[in-house]
């Protein structure tokens, strides 16, 4: 492998580092524990919060979920319509679409660890979220209820990547701690795989080879490598010249007869001028 | 000189041609776009050099001969009459030129032609020439001096050369 080849390789891997790392300054979910800002909404995992829930936690009960993990992210807010918005964190069997809600004071679900009536979080004061309906009673636009629903799949892949990245990373969130999230029980069946595969820290991760092999090959493809320079000669005929170095056979021989006492050229002189 | 088939090429030194000198002249100039210059790319290019100049000295020489008056007119004599005559040349002087172009090709790109300059001078001392039918037919070379120079543009390439006078015996039947 050459240098420039190197050199791109790193930069590709550069690169998804950097998507991973843009990825992560949005809560990552469960496997993040970032304490949200006071103005932003937050989500409330109230899975577990029933009617029996107590003081502040029942407000939980009516927000919907926001914020990371959900569809609608931090973005979530009031006046923010979206399908994501507010979408339960998890699905059950009895999901109202107005907070995930569980019996009260159970304790079934297994992938809480969080006491039955208690939630695990506070909300805060931006925590509050638009309801489902509007005020007279219609589903509102980007509710689940409205049958508008929108896709997650890339949005949810870079949150698996994210996720991937921290659970791998030390000192951040141990693998033992992941607890997989059940997708929302009115996604369609490959959206639910899809949220559950890009939960998975081993299957994110193998996610982000791929994605970083896949770059490489498909560089690789694309950059033929450019033949060395190739060089031919040809011969340009130039001038021949010949110069003699003596007098030409003809000439010397002229020349002798007129250095002869009685050559033809002294008669010729002799007849010629009467001498 | 004993090889009578003897060739340009044989009388170009051993040494390197230096012909990365004139490539990097070439490029350097700014007309062309510079191409990668690898040592493999230089020494074929110093190969291409010699093979062009693969050309046997007595065809040049005879190219030069013929333009000597009493060659032409025992060629022209010969040629009807169909008989034989025997020219002899005294010592005389061969200078020829010739051009190597090395063409070059990268990238699905042409370059110009770099136009390298040969230049050799034979002293020749005496030569007898056989002419039959209006061509020579044979000839006897006596001792020969060459001196080479290869040159691009201003530069010379290797140091000019001169070979000690050397004797080429016996006759060497041209056709």
């Amino acid at each position: 492998m050459n240098r420039s080849r190197l050199r791109h390789s790193i930069g590709v891997v550069f690169l998804f580092s950097m998507g991973a790392a843009a990825a992560s300054r949005e809560p990552a979910g469960q496997f993040m524990r970032t304490q949200p800002a006071a103005d932003r909404p937050v989500e409330s995992h109230s899975r577990d919060v029933g009617p029996n829930s107590r003081g502040p936690d029942s407000e939980s009960l009516a927000e919907p979920r926001t914020g990371f993990g959900t569809r609608g992210g931090v973005e979530a807010g009031p006046g923010v319509a979206g399908a994501a918005m507010g979408e339960p964190l998890f699905g059950t069997p009895k999901e109202t679409g107005r907070g995930n809600t569980v019996p009260p004071n159970s304790s079934s679900d297994p992938t809480t660890r969080t006491p039955p009536g208690v939630s695990n979080t506070k909300p805060t004061a931006g925590a509050r979220a638009q309801p489902y309906t509007t005020a007279d009673g219609n589903p509102r636009a980007g509710t689940p209820a409205s049958g508008k629903t929108t896709s997650s799949g890339l949005r949810g892949w870079f949150n698996g990547l994210a996720a991937g990245f921290f659970v791998a990373a030390p000192g951040k969130v141990s693998p033992g701690r992941y607890r997989p999230t059940p997708p929302p029980s009115h996604l369609s069946t490959w959206s639910r795989l899809t949220q559950v595969a890009t939960q998975h820290p081993v299957i994110s991760i193998l996610a982000a080879l791929g994605a970083i092999f896949a770059a490489g090959v498909a560089l690789k493809a694309k950059r033929k490598p450019i033949p060395p320079p190739t060089v031919d000669c040809a011969l340009v005929p130039g001038v021949v010249r010949f110069a003699a170095s003596h007098a030409s056979p003809p000439a010397l021989h002229i020349l002798c007869n007129l250095m002869e006492p009685d050559g033809p050229a002294i008669r010729m002189l002799r007849r010629t001028s009467h001498v | 000189m004993s090889d009578p088939g003897l060739t340009i090429s044989d009388l170009l030194p051993m040494s390197p041609l230096h012909v990365e000198v004139a490539l990097h002249k070439f490029f350097a100039e700014g007309k062309q776009e510079p191409v990668p210059l690898s040592s493999f790319f230089t020494h074929t290019a110093e190969k291409r050099v010699r093979d062009v100049l693969h050309i046997r000295l007595l065809d040049v020489f005879l190219e030069a001969w013929k333009q000597y008056r009493a060659v032409t007119e025992a060629v022209e004599s010969t040629r009807a009459s169909r008989s034989t005559a025997v020219v002899k040349v005294l010592e005389h002087e061969i200078t020829v030129t010739q051009h190597p172009e090395l063409q070059i090709q990268w990238a699905g790109k042409t370059y110009a032609a770099l136009r390298l300059d040969l230049e050799l001078t034979a002293v020749v001392h005496g030569a007898n020439l056989e002419i039959t039918a209006g061509t020579v037919r044979s000839v006897g070379v006596g001792d020969v001096s060459v001196r080479l120079g290869l040159k691009y543009k201003d530069s010379k390439l290797i140091p000019d050369w001169e070979s000690e006078p050397v004797n080429i015996p016996g006759r060497v039947n041209l056709s």
